[in-house]
């Protein structure tokens, strides 16, 4: 039982992962408390700070290692890019966005936190668990959770640069998407193990449960950026034009008009986008990882199970159905909530 | 002038990005080669490959190319795709139909199977349908034939093999009985259009595919006879079934798997179609007089499938990709023979991965190019 929960990760060491779990459904569930003065400051909070914390907890804590801090510094780069983005001029915001977040990279990679950043994992004063031991039902929801959190953003951004007005960038987003769209995920997964390797310097080293969080990430994003564009397309010309009359330029207008409203109508989609994303879980076997599924059939070879594997995939596929029905009927809730009639 | 450096500048931004990211990409890919010994080309597709493939649709043994197990492996994918979408589309359909049933029980057992099957990863199902629901299955010399003639077994299904004489007088008699009931079918429409008479097609069409074949067997000298799978004794403990056509359990569990789930989304897409339909419509159908039958056939479903087949192109898509796990029940697919065993014996990963990656493109782009075009036929013609 332990197994399905947490994998090869060490008995003694569980509560790492129990605690990781509960501090999130908690900071999580802080929207619901959260008094009107601050409800405008949640979607900041849901799309920057939680996350953050989130990758935190999960790959400090549950890995209690230095493993991760070249990437966790390019997070860092670009939240606090994102949150000086806000007191930017609108012409610049392009620019900006592109230049500013690996400057800070750079920065903060070679000349600040240089020494910190190795004493970090010693400090914890806990023992290094390799994300390969990682496993169960608890990499199950860490890679949704952050595959979901990713996809997300990445999705919206190739959706908008599908329906830009630069034949350029529309035809580098239509590549990405159609590319993704068309091969299976299995491939894309080798393609992270095997051939993605071979396209960084050698001394980069990239963990390979990271990978696998990437690669699904950019898959899922192709679906989410053509249930978003889906979306957009779906609100007439009016709002478009309305936002411009009133001299909104391209952000404002997409932040504040048009993402809202379309991405209100798109809420079945992108719930069907996540329960794909949910279901696809299982198959990052290929790199070597085993959540749930894994652990199944890797328990089906042990004496003690012989003759259970029948009860075993029930059991599994039972869990499942209650995770994605549930996701399912929340969808539903929140198409109910937001449900304007127009 | 000002206006135009506004448009060009982030594009040019954007693309030199993406350059710098191919570039660096390849300018490591180059040194990690050459680090390691290996070198780029696709020359390696015509050496011998020494292995082994269990199931194959073509000739295939460890002598042949990569490039002939890479066809293997790509006829298998595309026999589980046809099959798969074949049942699912079936399945799918009459699914979608019984979830509008006014029969309550017809209505919610369908609700039922699409609510519990679409919440199960496929790669779960696969797995319950190859190593619990198949191996459950008797062994060989246990097994209970199905009409004297199939057998399943643990180690898949026999199914006997046709053997043809002169196969192709019975092809070319088929073809010129599909050639007759088309021009049967635009006479008779032009019939009913000048004349208002109605001419039985459907009889007409049913004797002509069954008789023309027929006189073949007559008159042709075509023969056909079946081989039946015979049980045969290896060692006093293991049977082997031979003769016949053997489908292996993988290629039953995957198809299975596949087709029961994507039969659940079909099935969705479907009950969207008909729903998509207006109220109206049916009612006026059958205020005219139609039979609840003519009703869906002539009225409902033309109009419906216009909105039913975009969503299930996707699915058939979704299908082929999904095809790609077999790779986890040892089901020797594209991915399996090529990006895994071939692969693993070449290292040569960067070219296998971009080849699989690209049939699968090529793939995909084919399946929704077909359904465009089937699109496009049956849309409102607009005049």
């Amino acid at each position: 039982m332990r197994r399905f929960m947490y994998g090869m990760y060490p008995n003694a060491e569980q509560w790492r992962i129990n605690l990781s779990f509960i501090s999130l459904v908690l900071l999580g569930s802080v929207g619901y408390f959260a008094t009107d003065k601050f409800k405008k400051y949640l979607t900041l909070y849901y799309v920057v700070i939680y996350p953050l914390i989130a990758f935190l907890f999960i790959f400090f804590f549950i890995s209690g290692g230095p493993v991760f801090f070249d990437f966790s510094y390019g997070i860092i780069a670009a939240i606090l890019s994102i949150i000086i983005g806000f007191f930017i001029p609108g012409r610049f915001k392009f620019y900006y966005f592109l230049i500013v977040p690996l400057a800070l990279y750079i920065i903060l990679k070679y000349f600040l936190f240089f020494e910190e950043y190795i004493e970090l994992g010693k400090l914890e004063g806990l023992n290094w668990v390799e994300t390969g031991a990682w496993g169960g039902l608890s990499l199950t929801f860490i890679i949704s959770f952050f595959c979901l959190i990713f996809c997300f953003p990445i999705g919206m951004a190739f959706a908008l640069g599908r329906r830009s007005g630069f034949p350029l960038i529309r035809y580098i987003s239509v590549g990405f998407i159609e590319f993704w769209r068309g091969v299976p995920l299995i491939t894309v997964l080798f393609m992270s193990a095997v051939m993605f390797p071979m396209f960084l310097p050698e001394d980069f080293f990239i963990d390979k449960l990271v990978r696998a969080i990437i690669a699904i990430s950019l898959f899922e994003a192709a679906y989410v950026a053509e249930v978003i564009r889906g979306g957009l397309q779906a609100l007439p010309r009016g709002q478009y034009e309305a936002a411009k009359s009133l001299g909104m330029g391209y952000w404002k207008m997409h932040i504040f008009v048009i993402l809202p409203q379309a991405l209100k109508l798109v809420i079945p989609g992108i719930a069907n986008t996540f329960l794909a994303l949910v279901k696809d879980t299982p198959l990052i076997f290929v790199v070597g990882l085993l959540e749930i599924v894994g652990m199944l059939n890797l328990a089906k070879t042990n004496p003690e199970w012989l003759g259970f594997a029948m009860e075993g995939y029930v059991f599994a596929a039972i869990i499942f159905w209650i995770i994605c029905y549930a996701m399912s009927k929340y969808s539903y809730n929140l198409e109910q909530k937001y449900k304007t009639d127009r | 002038m000002n206006l135009k450096l506004k448009d060009i500048v982030p594009q040019l931004i954007t693309v030199i990005a993406v350059v710098l990211i191919f570039g660096f990409f390849t300018y490591n890919a180059q040194i990690n080669m050459e680090n390691r010994g290996i070198d780029f080309g696709y020359g390696f597709l015509s050496q011998e490959s020494s292995f082994d493939v269990q199931f194959s649709l073509i000739e295939y043994d460890g002598s042949h190319s990569y490039f002939r197990a890479y066809l293997v492996g790509l006829l298998n994918t595309i026999l589980v795709s046809v099959i798969g979408i074949i049942i699912a589309t079936i399945l799918g359909v009459i699914v979608g139909v019984a979830r509008l049933s006014p029969n309550y029980l017809i209505n919610k057992f369908a609700a039922f199977y699409v609510e519990f099957f679409r919440n199960i990863p496929l790669l779960l199902q696969i797995f319950f349908w190859y190593f619990a629901a198949l191996r459950a299955l008797p062994l060989p010399q246990d097994a209970e034939a199905i009409f004297g003639v199939f057998f399943l077994t643990i180690k898949g299904l026999y199914v006997p093999a046709f053997i043809w004489q002169n196969f192709s007088i019975f092809f070319y008699s088929l073809v010129a009985a599909v050639i007759a009931i088309i021009v049967i079918r635009i006479h008779a429409k032009k019939v009913q259009e000048n004349q208002g008479k109605q001419i039985p097609v459907f009889f007409i069409s049913l004797g002509l595919i069954f008789i023309l074949p027929l006189l073949s067997f007559l008159i042709g000298g075509v023969k056909l006879s079946f081989e039946v799978p015979v049980l045969k004794q290896l060692a006093t403990t293991s049977f082997i079934y031979e003769g016949g056509v053997s489908l292996p359990p993988e290629l039953i569990a995957l198809t299975l798997s596949l087709s029961l789930y994507t039969a659940t989304f079909i099935a969705e897409c479907v009950r969207a179609g008909i729903q998509g339909v207006g109220k109206g419509q049916k009612e006026a159908a059958a205020s005219i007089g139609l039979t609840p039958n003519q009703v869906l056939k002539l009225v409902i479903m033309p109009q419906a499938l216009r909105i039913i087949i975009p969503p299930t192109t996707n699915q058939y898509l979704n299908l082929t990709k999904n095809s790609s796990l077999a790779a986890a029940i040892a089901y020797p697919d594209l991915v399996l023979v090529f990006a895994g065993t071939a692969l693993m014996q070449t290292g040569k990963a960067i070219e296998i991965v971009s080849i699989t990656m690209f049939t699968y493109l090529t793939l995909s782009i084919s399946i929704s190019i077909l359904m465009n075009w089937y699109n496009k036929r049956i849309a409102i013609q607009e005049k």
